[in-house]
């Protein structure tokens, strides 16, 4: 069972050619800025299709163009984190894991939204509304956002970055645990050495 | 916060702006100061005044929902949707609201009027139905007018909404139609809001296009302002009243919309 990628990007003037196979495991992606960390993971994602090429997951197209077939995001069962959080503004943190719970049709067996809060050391802030937390605590709830009912592709965007250093120690151990209970294909982009030394177990260099 | 010199207000610009105020403020003055407050609820229970406001309410209503529902999913074609031939589109749509509200009236008769108009003559041949002369005319009139409105508000709201939201739904599983409503249109919110009250404002003071298109007939097609022109021949202190009341009207929905929903931004 595998996810491959072949193909290009062109966006304007930003041009992005990937050819990567992921199986098992925790991919690690690197590079410059720019160079399009972040479009591999949208694409990946749904949001942003390829302008040719193939992705596949387990045997299944997602994204061809050249045979018209597109899986739109809604439909990928992806669990992501955002570079910048995108936490929707109106609901309170809790009504945003409800959220995420209630569309990837959870039962609330594994789907505890606030367990999963804790577990990310977020469950103090269940009432809070996003606008009030601050870098660190959007990013816990993002992961736990990310992570509930069990997606088949995460996607973890720069992760840890607004995470200060006492906590970060703890929190990549907590994503590294939820990361193995995954079954499925999951991709990090990070600048920070540390996270894709002990995050991933293999690494692509974009 | 620290003041730069050169931003300093010049003199001639308060002056401006004072003439301005009392330009807006010595007519509304004149207004209140006329309307007969010991007769005031009896001018206004009083048999055309009372139908007149009455239908006034209940078509501005009805032409804002439907101007809703085509302004809407119009808006969203124009924020969201790349094709050629958008910017004809949109000065379209936008049209009503720069042209006199006469030739729209005029125009309504030349596509729905009963003899006239190229579907209307078949409307009513087919169906029965005619528009002019009727409350449904009224509501067409109002429409007609106040859809550029919403479109122009919902539009630039769409535009302003920030993609990422969307996005990070659907990637929690939201799929179109559930983010239409759970997080477009919540997001689209305040726009909305104010959208409909200045569509819903620009319908209930319908005048040119409503007289032109669905005539003057009391209790029928004649709205508040039809009647407010009347009454000023006739029952000139009826006039000031119905007339204070859609002042009251206006001004209560503006500062709702302040208080309530668009937040307190300066």
């Amino acid at each position: 069972m595998t996810l491959s990628l072949v193909g290009r990007v062109s966006l304007g003037t930003f041009e992005l050619a990937c050819n990567l196979e992921i199986a098992a495991g925790v991919l690690g992606v690197e590079g410059v800025n720019g160079i399009g960390k972040t479009t591999l993971l949208r694409v990946i994602a749904g949001l942003t299709p390829l302008t040719d090429g193939t992705l596949t997951v387990d045997g299944v197209v997602y994204d061809d163009p050249s045979r018209g077939i597109f899986v739109p995001a809604h439909k990928r069962k992806v669990g992501m984190v955002f570079q910048d959080h995108s936490l929707l503004p109106y609901l309170s943190v809790l009504d945003n894991i409800l959220f995420a719970r209630r569309h990837r049709g959870v039962p609330s067996v594994g789907g505890n939204a606030m367990q999963i809060l804790e577990m990310f050391g977020a469950q103090d802030l269940a009432a809070l509304m996003p606008d009030s937390l601050s870098g660190g605590q959007a990013q816990r709830v993002c992961l736990a956002r990310a992570f509930i009912g069990n997606p088949k592709i995460v996607l973890l965007d720069e992760p840890l970055s607004a995470i200060d250093q006492q906590s970060r120690v703890d929190l990549r151990r907590i994503v590294s645990e939820s990361l193995a209970a995954i079954d499925g294909y999951k991709v990090i982009v990070s600048h920070d050495k540390q996270d894709i030394a002990e995050l991933c177990t293999s690494s692509y260099f974009l | 916060m620290g003041r730069i010199i050169t931003s300093r207000t010049p003199r001639f610009v308060y002056f401006g702006a004072c003439i301005g105020v009392a330009f807006v403020a010595l007519p509304l003055f004149g207004l209140v100061r006329k309307v007969a407050w010991s007769s005031l609820l009896k001018q206004l229970g009083d048999g055309p005044t009372r139908d007149a406001l009455w239908l006034s309410l209940t078509t501005s209503v009805a032409a804002t929902a439907i101007a809703l529902m085509l302004g809407l999913p119009l808006a969203w074609i124009l924020a969201r949707v790349e094709f050629k031939g958008r910017r004809l589109l949109r000065a379209l749509v936008m049209l009503p609201m720069v042209l006199p509200p006469v030739v729209g009236g005029v125009a309504l008769l030349g596509a729905y009027g009963r003899s006239q108009g190229f579907l209307g003559s078949l409307l009513f041949e087919n169906f029965g139905l005619q528009l002019t002369f009727s409350r449904i005319g009224v509501v067409v009139a109002e429409t007609f007018v106040a859809l550029p409105f919403l479109v122009m508000a919902l539009e630039a709201g769409l535009r302003g909404i920030d993609p990422k939201y969307e996005e990070s739904a659907a990637t929690m599983g939201a799929g179109d139609v559930s983010r239409f409503f759970r997080v477009t249109l919540r997001l689209l919110r305040p726009s909305l809001i104010a959208g409909v009250a200045v569509a819903w404002a620009r319908a209930l003071g319908e005048f040119g296009a409503t007289i032109t298109f669905a005539g003057n007939i009391q209790g029928r097609t004649q709205t508040a302002p039809l009647a407010v022109y009347l009454l000023l021949e006739t029952d000139p202190q009826a006039a000031y009243a119905l007339s204070f009341v859609l002042l009251a009207i206006c001004v209560a929905v503006l500062v709702a919309l302040r208080d309530k929903w668009i937040g307190n931004r300066a």
